[in-house]
């Protein structure tokens, strides 16, 4: 029962982390925050995997 | 002007260059030069990339907004678990495994039951989304079409069914060239790869157009867009949504593994694990990239057509015709059609694999009738039913999409298929790193997954679609409230995805582990469960030969392989066996367990390993092991590893002490070397004032009539060099006794001030009466130490010494000065004689090494003073090094701790 009520919280969460507002040069913060975090960590991903050699 | 004959021919002539690409891919294939790089592997990833992305991700975001990402960050975040793909893989090439279910049957004890089951799930999960893609196409035709104002059809045909017959087509040729499944398809991975560029570049080209032509960047369009309360809206995240964003990442992530498709690509297409390394980036980046100008599109085509009944799936065409630019139309078009077909291909051929190994192979092989036994070359008929599977499929996605039309069945049953594959994470993951995992677990898992997953979603969809009555939605089923399709048990609130999502795993992982705990694996079970779970660590070689035991006649095995691979195949993998196991000819092997695990594992290639597994025990008389024996033979095999691991450790350490003793032994052979150079040297500075005092005392004494002069002049040379015979000797005993710990210490406090200014005091002479300058900086006290005064005493005078020794008289100077910094005290004696090389510098404190040329010029010490003066400064915990450059004098210092609670004040120069 804890299980279900702990997992049903993440499935079924209303929290959505608050995210900057605002805009830059005419666009959201959103949505330059949303790419910019996917691209920093596709540049990690890449740097790690890449480093290690062959 | 478009026309619909000329869209035909393009679309025709596209897929042409698709036949070439994968035609050259295969050519390369079998000439030995893979094309398949990692770059090619991860692009052949977008496959991921359908119709449903291309055109669907704009419609998703004019109702949406940035919630369509979700698909996309799901896969990013899975593909960083690369090591358990990379355990998938590499129990996929251990096994032969040729599709998910094959995988999951093989698993649980090659279960035919269980194959059967997934690939149930699989086809009824994917076909629609096969019919999804044709309805694209079918929808960017039109839109085409419609802007040409005419139409094209051959026999009265409709342009979708004669994409479709090409598609089965290209899926035949190049899916089923090989019988063998786990062989790759290196010609389709190449052209799905060249798909995933072309689709890349058409939408990313139609993003720049809309948002940089039409409008004036992202800037002017995010704003003109915030300027409206409706499009504003989907500039921001609704927190409402939340809960859906959850769920759509987590199936999105088990979709990019789990789909077909993808295991076909991901697991069985790929050559070289190394090229994860790539694709783990490589395709998240375009997935970034095929998703930046989604949310321009889908503002600028609402934006642009606010008022009129556009479709916003279609904006990725309509936004470019409407404004004339037809070339770009083409190339989305284009873009699209590699989207579909890509997904198409690559999934009819996984599905057929699964549909002929694990459906149709197992109903042939229980057939009364010995179809299978009557006929001696089953490959033709293997690859005849593979093909017709894939025309199969095809169909039955024409026909749903004929049926479905616009219904919501059709629109939403991307989000439906990924929910119904992520029924087999439970069973994959358990399987993987659960070795309590059983088959009942399995099959109970997945069933109540897929009963709950059919309740509350795909049966609701058909419900949407007025297909079937509502009620069981509305009311629930038999009007009990609680069976309520979308809000079960009273779980209201949520969207449907996560809704039944929830429930069906919830279902799904609680059978699977309730079962799995409660039932007792069979032998097969056990013992694939280890070379699952331990695959990195499962010794085959040893351990594969104990698990089998029985009879089995090699004519039998082979007779088999010819049946279901054909003869040409057959003997083609015997010779590579027989080499493999360094014998001329597989006749001259045994029929062994060995030989038995090769024949299933080809078989498995072919037909499954259920099926495999089937064929195999009917033609050897394979002894039943039992499951404690086979447990004892795992465990054993376990404690051998651990065994071999320790011992493993063991010789490391051992290794290790080997070259710990080989290095003493060297210092050692070091150590003597320098003794004997030490003797030799001892013996050749004791002989030279020894020959000197024989020489002089043997003229003495055999000529009578020297002269007085001469005479006290050889005394004088003789007693002179006694004493220097007895400094030496003095000497080398001090040092003897220093090396080895005997020298007696009188250690108390010693004012290091009082001594320096002693042993000025008593070499003051030697200075003047070289006519060399003595000075001194000392302070009055406060250098006290805890040291010998009387070595501290040798220490200053050997220095000083020396310096006299090699300045210049008349214009020498010799400057000592004291102090005290960071505990230390420190003393330098400075002069300004020629100084020292670099090399002289550190070879000066090297017993009988004495400074400038000791070739030419006669040695003027006995060498040892500063090895001696070296050894009493480190004994009391000090240094002692000379700075100096030749021509620029010599700097000697040394240092020596002051006890711990010492001040130093007060200065004093002499």
């Amino acid at each position: 029962m804890v299980a279900h009520k702990v997992a049903s919280r993440v499935v079924a969460s209303d929290y959505m982390p608050s995210l900057p507002g605002g805009e830059w040069s005419g666009i959201p913060a959103t949505y330059l925050y949303l790419f910019g975090v996917w691209a920093g960590l596709i540049a990690l991903a890449a740097w790690v995997a890449e480093r290690r050699g062959p | 002007m478009l026309s619909g004959w000329f869209v035909a021919l393009l679309a025709t002539a596209y897929l042409g260059l698709l036949f070439a690409v994968a035609r050259f891919g295969d050519a390369r294939a079998d000439a030995g030069k893979s094309i398949i790089s990692a770059n090619v592997y991860a692009l052949s990833l977008a496959v991921y990339c359908t119709s449903w992305t291309f055109y669907g991700s704009v419609g998703r975001a004019t109702s949406g907004g940035l919630s369509f990402l979700t698909i996309y960050l799901g896969p990013t975040l899975m593909l960083l678990c690369v090591g358990v793909i990379i355990k998938m893989i590499r129990i996929s090439k251990a096994q032969r495994i040729t599709s998910i279910a094959d995988f999951i049957a093989s698993r649980y004890g090659k279960s035919q039951l269980l194959a059967g089951m997934v690939t149930v799930i699989a086809v009824i999960g994917v076909v629609p989304y096969i019919a999804l893609q044709l309805k694209a196409m079918a929808a960017s035709v039109d839109v085409l079409l419609a802007h040409a104002g005419n139409g094209v059809e051959v026999w009265g045909l409709d342009s979708t069914f004669l994409m479709a017959v090409v598609l089965a087509f290209f899926s035949i040729l190049f899916g089923t060239r090989h019988l063998d499944a786990t062989e790759r398809h290196e010609g389709m991975v190449a052209a799905v790869a060249f798909e995933s560029v072309v689709k890349l570049v058409a939408f990313m080209a139609v993003g720049l157009f809309v948002t940089y032509g039409l409008f004036g960047g992202l800037g002017d369009l995010f704003q003109r867009a915030s300027a409206s309360a409706d499009l504003g809206r989907l500039l921001e995240l609704d927190s409402g949504r939340a809960g859906t964003w959850s769920a759509l990442i987590i199936l999105s992530g088990l979709a990019i593994i789990f789909l077909p498709r993808q295991f076909q690509i991901i697991v069985v297409e790929n050559v070289d694990e190394s090229h994860l390394k790539r694709a783990v980036w490589l395709f998240p980046l375009y997935l970034l990239l095929i998703n930046i100008f989604v949310l321009p599109l889908a503002l600028g085509g609402l934006l642009h057509f606010d008022g009129q009944s556009v479709n916003p799936d279609t904006f990725v065409l309509t936004l470019p015709l409407v404004h004339g630019a037809e070339a770009l139309a083409l190339l989305a078009f284009i873009g699209g059609l590699s989207a579909a077909t890509g997904m198409v291909i690559v999934e009819t051929i996984a599905l057929s694999t699964m549909v002929c190994n694990d459906l149709v192979m197992p109903i042939l092989l229980r057939s009364t009738g010995n179809f299978v036994e009557k006929r001696s070359d089953l490959s033709g008929l293997l690859l005849g039913i593979r093909r017709a599977a894939i025309a199969l499929i095809l169909l039955l996605g024409y026909i749903y999409f004929r049926a479905a039309g616009e219904a919501y069945a059709l629109v939403a049953i991307g989000l439906i298929s990924f929910a119904a594959v992520a029924q087999f994470a439970p069973a994959m993951f358990g399987g993987m790193y659960w070795k309590q995992g059983t088959r009942a677990g399995a099959v109970a898992g997945l069933l109540a997954g897929f009963v709950v997953w059919l309740y509350t979603l795909l049966l609701p969809s058909f419900a949407k679609s007025g297909w079937i009555p509502s009620g069981f939605v509305e009311q629930g089923l038999f009007g009990i409230g609680w069976l309520k399709a979308q809000a079960l048990f009273g779980l209201a609130g949520l969207d449907e995805i996560s809704h039944s999502l929830w429930w069906s795993m919830l279902a799904n992982i609680g059978a699977y582990v309730v079962v799995s705990l409660n039932s007792r694996p069979d032998a097969v079970e056990a013992s694939q469960a280890e070379r699952f779970v331990d695959v990195f660590r499962f010794d085959s070689r040893n351990t594969e030969a104990r698990l089998w035991r029985g009879k089995a006649s090699p004519d039998a095995l082979v007779g088999l392989l010819e049946r279901f691979l054909g003869a040409a195949r057959a003997g083609q993998q015997l010779a590579a066996y027989a080499a493999a196991r360094k014998a001329g000819n597989w006749r001259n092997l045994p029929a062994d367990a060995e030989f038995v695990q090769f024949a299933e594992a080809e078989l498995a290639g072919a037909i499954g390993s259920a099926s495999a597994r089937v064929m195999v025990a009917s033609v050897a008389q394979e002894e039943d092991l039992g499951l404690e024996e086979v447990l004892d033979i795992l465990d054993e095999a376990t404690q051998v590893r651990a065994h071999s691991r320790e011992l493993e450790a063991k010789q490391h350490e051992l290794e290790a002490a080997t070259a710990e003793l080989r290095e003493a032994n060297e210092r050692l052979r070091e150590l003597d070397r320098m003794k004997d150079d030490f003797i030799s040297t001892v013996t050749h500075e004791l002989r030279t004032p020894l020959t000197s005092i024989r020489a002089l005392s043997e003229m003495l004494h055999e000529d009578p009539r020297l002269e007085l002069a001469d005479r006290r002049r050889f005394l004088g040379i003789i007693v002179n060099e006694a004493e220097r015979l007895t400094r030496l000797i003095n000497q080398i005993l001090d040092l003897a006794r220093m090396e080895s710990g005997r020298a007696e210490w009188t250690t108390g406090e010693v004012d290091l001030g009082e001594v320096a200014r002693e042993s000025m005091a008593t070499v003051e002479q030697l200075f003047r009466d070289k006519g060399v300058a003595l000075d001194g900086d000392i302070p009055a006290s406060g250098l006290v130490v805890l040291a010998d005064r009387d070595r501290l005493m040798q220490v200053m005078i050997n220095l000083l010494s020396n310096a006299v020794k090699f300045v210049a008289g008349g214009t020498g100077q010799v400057h000592v000065n004291l102090g005290a910094a960071a505990g230390l005290v420190r003393v330098e004696v400075r002069d300004n004689g020629p100084g020292l090389t670099t090399e002289e510098c550190s070879v000066i404190f090297e017993k009988f090494r004495q400074g400038g040329n000791t070739m030419t010029d006669k040695p003027q010490g006995t060498g040892l003073g500063l090895p001696i003066s070296r050894q009493i400064v480190e004994y009391f915990g000090g240094n002692l090094w000379v700075e100096s450059a030749p021509g620029a004098g010599a700097n000697f210092i040394f240092t020596v701790p002051l006890p711990a609670s010492e001040d130093n004040n007060g200065r004093q120069t002499k």
